[in-house]
This record gives structure tokens, C-alpha cells and sequence, in this order.
């Protein structure tokens, strides 16, 4: 168990330092990176500041390792369309994104979890029909598309809910109906059909010899196996999550890190833009690797192996 | 022996009545099965709107005409039978790019799926025919880019270097091909053992024969069940990157940036993102239903991807 | 009477059509005694033994029939009432040890469930009997396993944690053993019958026994139904059956078997069983039967009383 958390530990550190690696060469080796770096005005001081600052002149892992660390301590630099401090501009949206994405994940556990298991329980009915249809809907469904047609029938059409920004509690409402859309579809239909499979074996069997009432069944013998394959899709909810918030965000211009991030994009702000991935993928691999460990836990043929 | 009646075959076409029924089972009194037949229909049309595109659409779908922008769709008020699904706010016409469209979507699919699934079969049947080190460093690798939220890495490289056509096929396929090579090499890894190939190894036949001759045509039916469920997937994210921004460079009629073009105009016409995305949803639950169809088929155990 | 079956029907409806795995079967059992039943698999035997206690799975359902325990028809009553009868009065013994107990719960805890149902008993008193069942099982160092998971056990350990489930009840009466020693090693067959024989003289259940191993039949029951595509087609006490079969099934498949006593070829059975969304319209062992006539392929035979107990449902039963 030790040995599997600590090698599941250096993989996502590999993976945080590929990526970074990746962003330091593509900027490095695509062509001059002052001119990636700055502003398409920025004057010369600021060319002549900015070499000075990155020391353009030193070897190219003497620069990364400056690079690092400088934002290991929090400093991510100044972000050049603003004009202020990208770890000031962190703090700001990173609570407005956790509160989205929690939001979606929530969605989709709320939802997607018990409609999957009624769906088994109640397999060829009414209930298991219209979840397996919703399923297939919604894991087809662009969410960028939705959400624009959220937009169009609420606060468009009905003049309900706010168009966007973030004001008050009923703002949150579409982005993240929108958001969980697609995970609520996913795990759904995992659940289901991992549910179908725990409900016809023969442990399930026996607990109904047993003379276990119908919840002990499906909930304790049928649920507890069917989560464990159920966890494993919960590094692609993640994934669905992290593309999610920056689509749900950009329509609902919700202030938090996805917007930011392709309003830097579009500003050329690259300062922030770098900044943004990094934090944001080392949020999406530390996840994941908590899934990992969270699975390894629950699993007693890995807890005891 | 003569005296005894030969067992008689499969001749008993009608059972006799009063004996329990058996349902007539003849093909032509038979509905086809809405699924496949439906999703394979539509398949069939969007293959042949993307093919004959330019015979098909009445119009260019860069083509603008101001003095008709936001025309309604036929049949709705300001409306004209010119413009089937109605323009944009260049006065293109909507129908003439969603068939464009198709070809960019199904081109690019087509593209990413053929590089992914090639890279990640040979991965696959890599490291399961030899297994060991070049194993575990092959598997750690397609980890490791699984690990990677693909959407940033899009935009860092948009912002480095553009939008383009080559780029947006790059990180998809960067994308697709672990989940292949995971798939194909856990079947190689049960193949090898077989006795077929036990045999093939016992007379000598080289490796590279026996990979290619012998485990390559026991993947097929996988592979085509992965290629088909994973269009899909590819179409969902090529265009959800489009309509960021960061994928098909504008004024290329991709369906995602079809959607985007809708958004800020909203108010003045809501047919702009609607029907681009019904194409996409289209698509979609097509390939899937296909896919699904097709795996429980051909290859039952794939349930979970 | 303990245990009565009358004319049992199952019904499948699914894509490829209508099937009956278990066509209108009948059969009885005393307290104590134990019951046979035969057939090559796919014949409906273990899913009689589903339908006996209502757990047919979707989309099987029991069409027609009565199942009577004392004299009250198992299959009117209600679903919780169902369930009292599982935990208390009837069990059953899966086939597969390895995937009848549920990989994520400790064992002990899994046993003491099925105690729960039938007794209230405190925490302490709960483990005691939980140990005491796994004893009677011939767990060794049953104190020590009840915190161990099913991947951490042999199969033939498994197979009796089940079997400690399925006897949990102390007022058990009818235990049904669907093929409980067909994936274990031979040694450890042999143990485990002995095991259920002993079980059987200490609570005095009714045992139905589903085998397609007939040594293990003769050794174990009073009398044997042989079943054949969804049909009992013969049905007498184990000696009669076994020395004096009438049946053409029923001999076919004791030729299968290899004796000690005699040198004699082993005659296979020819043919396929038949396909369960079409039954032949008349006798169903009609293709494969080598004596079959033209009566034999157009109308089912009704049973032939041949003894007191024993039974056959062949057109020529009576001609030997």
C-alpha cells in the first residue's frame, strides 16, 4: 500500500514536470520569447527588463530551475494586460472556480449515482428508459451548446436566472447545470451497467437466499461492488470537470480561473496564461492521483494484497 | 435399424396448434431494429453531405451577404426558402456551412482516429508481445499523457503558435492514442498465451510475424469497436476546442465555432448556434449508439470505455 | 408432505423470442429425504431451483404452478413473507464458491448477516454463533478467519462459508444444493458430501440435490428426477433409476458413465440438446433418441407408471 501511494506519488510529480517542461520549451524554442512574453506595444525597457529578469543568456536548465522556483514560492509574475500581480489574480478566481466545479461534481453525484442505480434496479421499466435516454443525450451533447441554449431559454427567452457573472446564489444555477451535464450522463450510465453486472452475480444471489430485504441488496451486497468500477471514471469526471469549467465559465462569463484563462489568450497575456495552466493542471493530477489512492483504499484486494 | 426414424433436423417450421407459441421468427415479418438501422442512416447522410459537400450546399459557406444577415430560418417570420436554416450576422448561409462543416468534422475525426489508433495499436502490441521493461516504460508513457489536461495544452500551444488545422490534430491524437494502446495491449497480454501463438513462438517464426500475423487480425473486431465509439468523442472535443478559440482557425465553418458565432447574438438570432449544434448532437448519438451496438457485438468485455 | 412442486413453469421473453426453461415440472419431498435432480447442463435444473424460491432472474418470470412448503403456495405469498421463508425455512448452496460471496465484506461479516435475519441476537452472542456455524462447517481456527476476505481463502474454504450461510437458520427445512462440488477438486468433493450428509442427520432438512454427476447422486439421494429440456422425463428411487432405467435419456446418459465393475465403451449421447426458443412439438428427446417413431416426434408423452414411485414419460417406457 505504501510502495503503490509512493510510486502513484512520483508519477504525478513526472507528470506536473512534463507539463511544465512543455510550456517552458514551447515558449523557449518556438522563437524569441520576449516577443511571446510581452505585449505586442510593450516598449523596449520592458524587452531589455524582461531579458535581464528571465536571464536569457543562461544555460537552458539553469532557466528552468529559476523558472520553477520562482513560482514553487508563489511568484507567477505580472500580468501584462492588467498590470498586477498573477498570484493576486489567482487568489481571486480560485475560490470562484472550486465553488463551480464542486457544484457540477456535486450535480453529477446528486444525480447521476441514484439514477443509475434505480435505472438497474428497475431495468426495461419507465424509469430505466428515460435515465438510459438521458444518458445518451447527454453524453452526446456539447455542453458549450447547452449551455448557450440554457442561456437562450432562461434568461433570453423567460427572464429568469442572470445571463451571467456571478451575483448572488441563483447565478451559479446554469453553469452548473451545464458544467455537470455530461458527468451526470457519464456516471450514470456507468453506474447502470456496472449495477446490472453486481445485480446478476452470485454473491447478490446469495444475499437474497439470505433473506436480506430488497435496499440491504441492491445499497450494501450490489452498490459497495459496483462504486469500485464506478471510482475509476472518476479521473474522467475530472477531466470533463476541468474542459467543463473553462466552457461553462467562458458562456456564463463566471469570474473564475477558465475565463481568465481564455481572456489571456485572447489578450496574448502569456504571463497569466502559463501561470493558469500549470495551477490548474497540477489541480487536475492531484486529483487524480487521490482518486487513485481513494480506490486503492476501498479496494481490499489492493488494501490486503 | 431400418425400422427406426432417422432424428429429424431443424424441420419443424410450424408448431403444431395448441402447443405453447412459439413467435414467428421470420425475417420479413420482422421490424428492423430502430438500432443500429436509425444512427446507421444518419451515419450514411452526413457521409454524403460532407462528400458532396460542394455539390449539395446552394451556397459558399465563407461567402457573405451583408444585406441579408440574420435572415430567420424558412418557415419562421423574415424568413425565405433561400436560406433554409436562416444566416448569420455575415449573411451566410447556415445550411451551406453545417454541410461544410460535416467534412471538416468527420475529415478531422477520421484523421486523428487513424493517426491515434496506429500509434496506440503498435504501442499496445509492443509492450504486451514483449512485456518487461518496454513494457512498463511504454505503459508509464501513455499514463503519463493521460495525466495531462489536454484543453490547456491546446491553449498554450494556440497561444504560441496559432490556431491551425495541424495543431488541433497534434493534441487530439496526442490524446487518443494511450487510451488504444492500453486497450489493445491488455488483449495482447491474454492472446499471448494462447496456443496459437505458443505454437507460432515453438516454430520460430519471428516476431514481427507473429505480431503482425497473428495478434494484429485478433484485435480487429476491438479496434473497430474503439475507432467507431470514439468518433464520437473526438468530434465533441475537436469542436468544443473550436469554439474556445483554440481549435479550427475561423472563418473555416466548424461546427464549434458556428455555436461561438451564435452566442453574442443571442437576441437577434437564435437559430445561429442552435441548428450547428443539433448537427453536432446528431453525430454523436449516432456514432455512440453505433459504437454501442457494435461493442455488445463484437466485444462485450470493452463495457467500461 | 414437506415440500411440494406442481407443473412449475418459467418463462423467458427476450429479443430472440419466447423460451421455457422449466416447462410445467412437478415434483415432492419428505422431511429428511433427499431428492435428485439429473440432466446435462442447460436442461433447467438449476433454474427450478431459482424458481423454487422465487429468485428467477429478469427477464425469466414463473408463469404457472404451485410450490407448496407445509402446504402453503410459496409463489402467492408476498414478497417480504418471501423473504422470512428464505431466511428461516429454505437455502440454498450456489454453484461457484469463488463469486457466491461478496469480495468486499469480511466473511464474518457475511455470515452473520444471514444469522440476523432469522435470530436477534447481541453483538457477543452473534459472534459466538457466527464461529460456531463456520466450526460446523470444518473451518479450522474459525476465530481467526472471520475478519478475512473471500480472495484471501481457497475455494474449498469458500465453498463452506457459503455453505455456513446457507445453513444459518436454525429452523432450516428444505436446502436446495445447486451443483455445490462442480468446481472443486475431486479430493475435496468428497469431503464436502460427507459434510452435507452429516448436516443432514443433525437438522433433518429436506435436500434437493442438482447434479449432473450421477456417482455423487447415487451416493446421496433417496430418489432422482431426470430432467430434459425443461421436462422431467423420468422419476423413481435412486436404485430403481439407476439398475432399471426406462427412459431412453436416462440410459443414454448412464452409458455415459464408466463403471468399475464392467469393461464396456462409453456410448456418448448424439445430437445437441434442442434449442430452448423452439422445442420439438413432441417427445423433446425425440431427435437424439435412437428409438424414436413417428408417434415420438409429433405428441408429448404422458408419464407411464411403471412402479409405485417410479415414472417415465416415453411413449415405450414399458416395453423394455
Amino acid at each position: 500500500m505504501g510502495n503503490f501511494i509512493l510510486g502513484r506519488l512520483l508519477q504525478a510529480v513526472l507528470t506536473l514536470f512534463v507539463v511544465s517542461l512543455f510550456i517552458f520549451l514551447l515558449v523557449r524554442l518556438t522563437g524569441d520569447p520576449k516577443q511571446v512574453l510581452l505585449p505586442i506595444e510593450a516598449s523596449i525597457e520592458q524587452y531589455a527588463q524582461l531579458e535581464k529578469a528571465l536571464g536569457l543568456d543562461d544555460p537552458l536548465p539553469e532557466q528552468y530551475v529559476r523558472w520553477v522556483g520562482k513560482m514553487l514560492v508563489g511568484d507567477f509574475g505580472t500580468s501584462s494586460s492588467r498590470q498586477i500581480a498573477v498570484s493576486q489574480l489567482l487568489r481571486e478566481r480560485f475560490p470562484n472556480t472550486l465553488m463551480l466545479a464542486g457544484s457540477g461534481f456535486f450535480l453529477a453525484i446528486a444525480v447521476g449515482l441514484p439514477l443509475g442505480v434505480l435505472s438497474a434496479a428497475h431495468r426495461g421499466r419507465g424509469t430505466d428508459v428515460s435515465a438510459r435516454v438521458f444518458a445518451i443525450l447527454g453524453q452526446s451533447m456539447p455542453s458549450f451548446w447547452l449551455g448557450i441554449m440554457l442561456l437562450m431559454l432562461f434568461p433570453v427567452r423567460l427572464g429568469v436566472l442572470p445571463a451571467g457573472g456571478k451575483s448572488g446564489w441563483t447565478s451559479i444555477i446554469l453553469p452548473a447545470v451545464t458544467l455537470g451535464w455530461f458527468s451526470t450522463a457519464s456516471l450514470l450510465r456507468l453506474t447502470r451497467s456496472t449495477m446490472m453486472e453486481t445485480l446478476s452475480s452470485d454473491y447478490v444471489k446469495l444475499a437474497r437466499i439470505k433473506g436480506l430485504s430488497e435496499r440491504t441488496v441492491i445499497w450494501k451486497h450490489a452498490f459497495k461492488n459496483a462504486a469500485l468500477p464506478v471510482l475509476t471514471l472518476a479521473s474522467l469526471l475530472l477531466f470533463g470537470l476541468i474542459t467543463g469549467t473553462i466552457i461553462a465559465e467562458t458562456v456564463f462569463a463566471w469570474p473564475g480561473m477558465g475565463s481568465l484563462v481564455l481572456s489571456a489568450v485572447v489578450n496574448r497575456d502569456f504571463v497569466v496564461v502559463q501561470a493558469l495552466v500549470i495551477v490548474i493542471s497540477a489541480m487536475y493530477i492531484f486529483g487524480n492521483l487521490t482518486v487513485d489512492i481513494l480506490y486503492a483504499f476501498l479496494n481490499p484486494r489492493i488494501r490486503y494484497g | 435399424m431400418a425400422e427406426i426414424a432417422a432424428p429429424r433436423g431443424a424441420d419443424w417450421v410450424e408448431p403444431p396448434a395448441g402447443s405453447p407459441a412459439v413467435p414467428s421468427r421470420r425475417w420479413w415479418l420482422r421490424r428492423p431494429p430502430i438500432i443500429p438501422t436509425l444512427p446507421m442512416i444518419m451515419i450514411g447522410i452526413i457521409f454524403f453531405a460532407a462528400i458532396f459537400a460542394s455539390v449539395i450546399a446552394p451556397f459558399s459557406p465563407t461567402k457573405n451577404h451583408l444585406f441579408d444577415s440574420f435572415t430567420a430560418p424558412w418557415g419562421w417570420e423574415g424568413g425565405s426558402s433561400t436560406y433554409i436554416l436562416g444566416t448569420d450576422f455575415l449573411g451566410r448561409d447556415i445550411f451551406s456551412r453545417i454541410i461544410h462543416g460535416a467534412r471538416i468534422s468527420l475529415t478531422i475525426a477520421g484523421l486523428v482516429i487513424l493517426i491515434g489508433a496506429s500509434v496506440g495499436t503498435l504501442v499496445g502490441i509492443v509492450a504486451g508481445y514483449f512485456g518487461g521493461l518496454l513494457d512498463s516504460i511504454l505503459m508509464r508513457i501513455a499514463d503519463l499523457v493521460l495525466g495531462i489536461p489536454l484543453i490547456l495544452v491546446a491553449i498554450v500551444l494556440v497561444t504560441v503558435t496559432g490556431a491551425s488545422v495541424g495543431n488541433i490534430i497534434f493534441i487530439v491524437s496526442a490524446f487518443v492514442w494511450p487510451r488504444y494502446a492500453r486497450i489493445i495491449r491488455s488483449e495482447t497480454l491474454s492472446l499471448r498465451e494462447q496456443d496459437f501463438v505458443m505454437l507460432a513462438r515453438v516454430a520460430g517464426i519471428s516476431s514481427r510475424r507473429i505480431m503482425l500475423r497473428h495478434i494484429l487480425p485478433n484485435v480487429v473486431s476491438t479496434l473497430i469497436v474503439l475507432c467507431t465509439l470514439q468518433v464520437g468523442q473526438v468530434v465533441l472535443l475537436e469542436s468544443a476546442l473550436s469554439f474556445l478559440g483554440v481549435g479550427i482557425p475561423p472563418p473555416k465553418p466548424s461546427w464549434g465555432i458556428m455555436v461561438a458565432d451564435g452566442r453574442t447574438n443571442l437576441t437577434s438570432g437564435w437559430w445561429i448556434s442552435l441548428t450547428p449544434g443539433l448537427a453536432i448532437v446528431v453525430l454523436v448519438v449516432s456514432f455512440n449508439l453505433v459504437g454501442d451496438w457494435l461493442r455488445d457485438r463484437l466485444d462485450p468485455r470493452l463495457q467500461r470505455y | 408432505m414437506l415440500l411440494e412442486v406442481k407443473n412449475l413453469r418459467v418463462q423467458f421473453d427476450t429479443l430472440m423470442g419466447l423460451s421455457s426453461p422449466v416447462d410445467g415440472i412437478s415434483f415432492s419431498l419428505e422431511k429428511g429425504e433427499t431428492l435428485g435432480i439429473v440432466g446435462e447442463s442447460g436442461c433447467g435444473k438449476s433454474m427450478s431451483a431459482s424458481a423454487i424460491l422465487r429468485l428467477v432472474p429478469p427477464p425469466g418470470r414463473i408463469v404457472d404452478g404451485e410450490v407448496l412448503l407445509d402446504g402453503t403456495d410459496l409463489l402467492k405469498a408476498s414478497a417480504a413473507n418471501m423473504r422470512q421463508v428464505r431466511g428461516h425455512y429454505m437455502s440454498m448452496v450456489l454453484q461457484d464458491p469463488v463469486a457466491s460471496l461478496n469480495p468486499v465484506f469480511p466473511i464474518g461479516n457475511q455470515v452473520a448477516e444471514a444469522v440476523t435475519v432469522s435470530q436477534r441476537l447481541r453483538r457477543r452472542s452473534l459472534k459466538e454463533k457466527v464461529i460456531e456455524l463456520l466450526q460446523r462447517v470444518r473451518i479450522p481456527s474459525a476465530e481467526n478467519r472471520i475478519y478475512e476476505y473471500p480472495h484471501q481463502m481457497s475455494g474449498g474454504m469458500r465453498q463452506r462459508v457459503a455453505g455456513a450461510i446457507s445453513f444459518a437458520s436454525n429452523d432450516l427445512k428444505v436446502l436446495i444444493a445447486d451443483e455445490p462440488t462442480t468446481a472443486l477438486d475431486v479430493t475435496v468433493q468428497a469431503q464436502y458430501l460427507d459434510l452435507l450428509k452429516e448436516l443432514q442427520a443433525d437438522v433433518g432438512f429436506g435436500l434437493i440435490f442438482i447434479s449432473h454427476d450421477i456417482g455423487a447422486v447415487a451416493e446421496l439421494c433417496d430418489k432422482v428426477s431426470v430432467m430434459y429440456a425443461g421436462k422431467i422425463v423420468e422419476t423413481g428411487p435412486t436404485r430403481t433409476i439407476i439398475n432399471h432405467p426406462r427412459h431412453p435419456y436416462t440410459k443414454a446418459l448412464l452409458d455415459c458413465l464408466p463403471r468399475l465393475n464392467e469393461v464396456k465403451r462409453l456410448e456418448p449421447i448424439g445430437g445437441e440438446p434442442p434449442n430452448p426458443f423452439a422445442f420439438p412439438p413432441g417427445c423433446r428427446f425425440a431427435p437424439r433418441c435412437p428409438r424414436a417413431t413417428e408417434l415420438c416426434h409429433t405428441q408429448y408423452p404422458d408419464f407411464v407408471q411403471i412402479d409405485e414411485n417410479h415414472d417415465a414419460a416415453c411413449w415405450y417406457a414399458n416395453e423394455s
